[in-house]
């Protein structure tokens, strides 16, 4: 199983996505993503980005266990992923037609994103609140953005 | 148009435009067209009024006729199913005055400045938005006010109903759970719109000075519609009791006038006597909190007949609570000042000593003056000058510049 990470695209493409996209922000998509976004389009939805501060290293007492439980019991979380470090990662880009790859993420940043959740909630306080449950808001960040509707 | 009517309507707008904003907001979820068709009901006031009168409550009137208007937009939008869904649950209307919102439903006022000074939200978004569908503000008003070109104010207003709707920021007031944090929030904007104008002092600023005044009437708002939540009313207080004194802050050349020296018949004595009854009121909720406590430490200098009868150990109480509740160095120093005027110049020294030991203020300009002040009192005026040195480094603003040199001036003089 790949994850694909898709650098900044053009409007059109990103609805499709249901995705949006800015330019110092990479985003993650991938297949079951879509197709959760597609399910849960008519509420309002929040994928919760997980960044850490150290690329490889998740302290243990970060386990998302508990909060991926307490989250699916509530009915609010509808995927999610810890990705592989960007290390592991490929950036694929199309130059004049031919397919141009790269290794490592396409922005080197400090905070690198480790996974990602996607979240069904009522509205934004309700998304900030499971966020800040998270384990990875004690040592890390997380971007809580909204999908691309209509 | 009959100058009454005119004035009618000019009276009607302060009052009227939040609630009839926050009401369309509510009904019909869109901001832009509850601010285009707030505009169109006083537009329309402009028009009836003359003909059949100023109705018996011009307030119901214009949320009726505003609110009739959007389900005109909307019926006429209607290629899109959602707001045609929407416009199915407006409550109809056949008179223009038969709307029972004064006070049997919650006032829709306090669901907007609360989304509006929501935290998701950049701090001058939170501004510009309260300044313009709580207090009716043009884009190009609030412009002015904030020095930047309009273009530049109206994006950002669009990017921040935009994130509302997008990220859905909710619209109403917040939950028991998250109600003292976003109450601090509210009363924070409030008060930075307040300084915004405060600080405004030439005659150019006049559109900045404006800020104070309406900072004062949101606040007497909130005031209505929270009327069990004591800080707002230390707000309230806190603004009146330094607006009050606006006319004595600076001289005619423009330069500084400190408390102590400051004409005192130059304050507002009505705007002190309601900024006292305010706190008063506050304070009998016996539940202290910074505004509060910031406003009483206000009242002890604005009820003080001459300088020489301020009540200065008061005052250096009232900064020691303040500092058990918001522990700051800033806090810290004032405290150290109050200290110095009650106990004597050494008894702040030591303070002051203290502080400058920590480390905390390094950099803050105030510092090295109170130090500089507080030698040059106990006669020691070497080490004075050598502070009025280091602070005049420091100063920021040529006003304090001149303040300081002119200080060190007399410390030297008569050294």
């Amino acid at each position: 199983m790949y994850d694909l990470l898709w650098a900044p695209i053009p409007v059109a493409a990103s609805r499709e996505l249901a995705l949006s996209a800015r330019p110092d922000a990479p985003v993650i998509a991938d297949a079951r993503w879509r197709r959760a976004s597609q399910a849960i389009r008519r509420r309002t939805a929040q994928p919760v980005r997980r960044f850490a501060e150290h690329r490889e290293v998740i302290p243990e007492e970060a386990s998302p266990e508990p909060w991926v439980e307490e989250m699916q019991r509530r009915g609010v979380l509808r995927d999610g992923s810890r990705l592989r470090p960007v290390s592991d990662a490929t950036t694929v880009r199309l130059h004049g037609g031919e397919v141009v790859l790269s290794d490592g993420p396409f922005a080197e940043t400090k905070e690198q994103i480790a996974g990602f959740d996607v979240i069904e909630c009522e509205d934004l306080d309700e998304a900030v609140e499971v966020a800040s449950k998270h384990p990875v808001a004690k040592f890390g960040a997380i971007e809580v953005r909204p999908f691309w509707e209509e | 148009v009959t100058p009454d009517v005119e004035a009618a309507v000019a009276d009607a707008f302060p009052r009227e435009w939040g609630r009839v904003v926050a009401t369309l907001i509510r009904m019909t979820g869109d901001w832009d067209l509850a601010e285009e068709c707030a505009q169109d009901a006083f537009a329309l006031a402009l028009e009836r009024w003359p003909r059949d009168g100023v109705p018996r409550r011009p307030g119901a009137w214009l949320t009726t006729t505003a609110r009739n208007r959007a389900l005109d937009r909307l019926r006429r939008a209607a290629t899109e199913a959602t707001k045609l869904q929407e416009t199915a649950v407006l409550p109809r209307s056949d008179g223009a005055d038969d709307d029972g919102d004064d006070g049997s439903v919650p006032d829709d006022r306090l669901r907007l400045i609360f989304t509006c000074c929501h935290p998701a939200l950049p701090l001058e978004a939170r501004v510009a938005l309260t300044l313009r569908t709580l207090a009716g503000l043009t884009t190009a008003e609030i412009a002015r006010a904030f020095l930047v070109s309009e273009p530049t104010m109206a994006k950002r207003l669009v990017r921040a109903k935009g994130k509302i709707r997008h990220a859905a920021i909710p619209y109403r007031v917040p939950p028991a759970r998250l109600l003292p944090e976003r109450t601090g929030g509210v009363l924070a904007v409030l008060y930075l719109l307040f300084n915004e104008g405060y600080s405004a002092t030439s005659g150019a600023d006049l559109v900045r000075q404006e800020l104070c005044a309406e900072a004062i009437r949101l606040a007497r708002t909130l005031t209505t519609l929270m009327p069990d939540e004591p800080e707002a009313l230390g707000l309230l207080a806190l603004m009146l009791l330094q607006h009050a004194r606006r006319a004595a802050r600076v001289d005619d050349a423009g330069d500084i006038v400190t408390l102590e020296h400051q004409d005192r018949a130059r304050w507002d004595t009505s705007e002190i006597d309601e900024g006292v009854g305010v706190l008063d009121a506050a304070l009998r909720h016996d539940r202290a909190g910074p505004y509060q406590l910031q406003a009483a430490i206000a009242a002890c200098h604005a009820t003080a007949a001459h300088a020489a009868d301020t009540d200065w150990a008061q005052i250096a109480h009232l900064y020691g609570r303040l500092a058990q509740l918001v522990p700051s160095a800033v806090v810290e120093l004032n405290r150290a000042v109050a200290v110095a005027m009650a106990d004597g110049p050494a008894a702040g020294l030591t303070l002051v000593e203290a502080l400058d030991a920590s480390g905390a203020l390094t950099g803050y300009h105030l510092l090295p003056a109170t130090r500089a002040d507080l030698l040059h009192r106990l006669g020691r005026r070497a080490e004075a000058a050598a502070s009025y040195r280091d602070a005049l480094e420091l100063a920021a603003t040529d006003a304090e510049r001149r303040y300081l040199a002119g200080r060190l001036a007399e410390t030297t003089d008569q050294g």
